[in-house]
């Protein structure tokens, strides 16, 4: 299973989360990839500094995504970015939503973890699937 | 801040023993039971590094539950808004 990691995911983690830290473990032991777009990674680190997360947490949880076998941080490139926009506007998006939404899509991700109602469209149309609880 | 330099004295004890100041284990998060190495270098300082967790998961789940309390639903309706805002 290669997972796309939406905002809402990271926070379910830090919110310890039990179904959020069974996907942890799938990447441990199993065959499971996440891919991590880099505005997610901003927008987390944002909100978990919000909540008063320590340096030693935002160090570990920074430490923990560098790129490897299980774990691909993907940054917007020009191509990202176009295709962002058009989703965007077809869909009635938010960019970040839509920056989300393309690189699931675009790095062949079977799944988008995220309980946001927007990405419903997208859905509907099969550009992605969503898994959330 | 962390990561500042710091100079603190401690004294050895009979057995070789000594206390690693409050603060700096609470800045790295020392905990009883933790594992170092020690490290003796050619001019003579001692480094003091804590073992690095084995597996990175280890370490994340650590920090997860060193993290406070928040409200989910309320931290991702910000969020919403936010990505809203930026339209």
């Amino acid at each position: 299973m290669k997972y796309c990691a939406d905002t809402w995911f990271l926070l379910k983690l830090f919110n310890k989360d039990t179904r959020a830290k069974d996907i942890i473990n799938e990447l441990r032991y199993g065959k499971a990839r996440l891919t991590i777009p880099c505005s997610v990674i901003a927008e987390t680190v944002r909100k978990l500094m919000q909540q008063g997360a320590s340096e030693y947490i935002i160090k570990t949880f920074l430490g923990y995504i560098e790129p490897s076998e299980k774990i691909e941080i993907i940054e917007l490139d020009q191509l990202l970015a176009v295709e962002a926009a058009k989703i965007s506007l077809a869909y009635g998006l938010a960019m970040m939503d839509a920056f989300v939404a393309v690189t699931c899509a675009t790095n062949g991700c079977d799944v988008l973890l995220s309980g946001d109602s927007d990405y419903a469209p997208l859905v509907k149309r099969k550009y992605l699937k969503i898994q959330a609880w | 801040m962390k990561h500042h330099t710091c100079v603190k004295e401690v004294r050895l004890g009979h057995k070789g023993q000594f206390t690693i100041p409050k603060k700096i284990r609470d800045e790295e998060h020392f905990e009883e039971d933790d594992t170092f190495l020690v490290h003796h270098t050619a001019t003579g300082e001692i480094l003091l590094r804590k073992k690095q967790e084995a597996v990175p998961e280890d370490a994340l789940f650590k920090a997860i539950e060193a993290m406070p309390s928040f409200n989910f639903e309320q931290a991702w309706k910000e969020i919403k808004q936010e990505r809203k805002k930026n339209e």
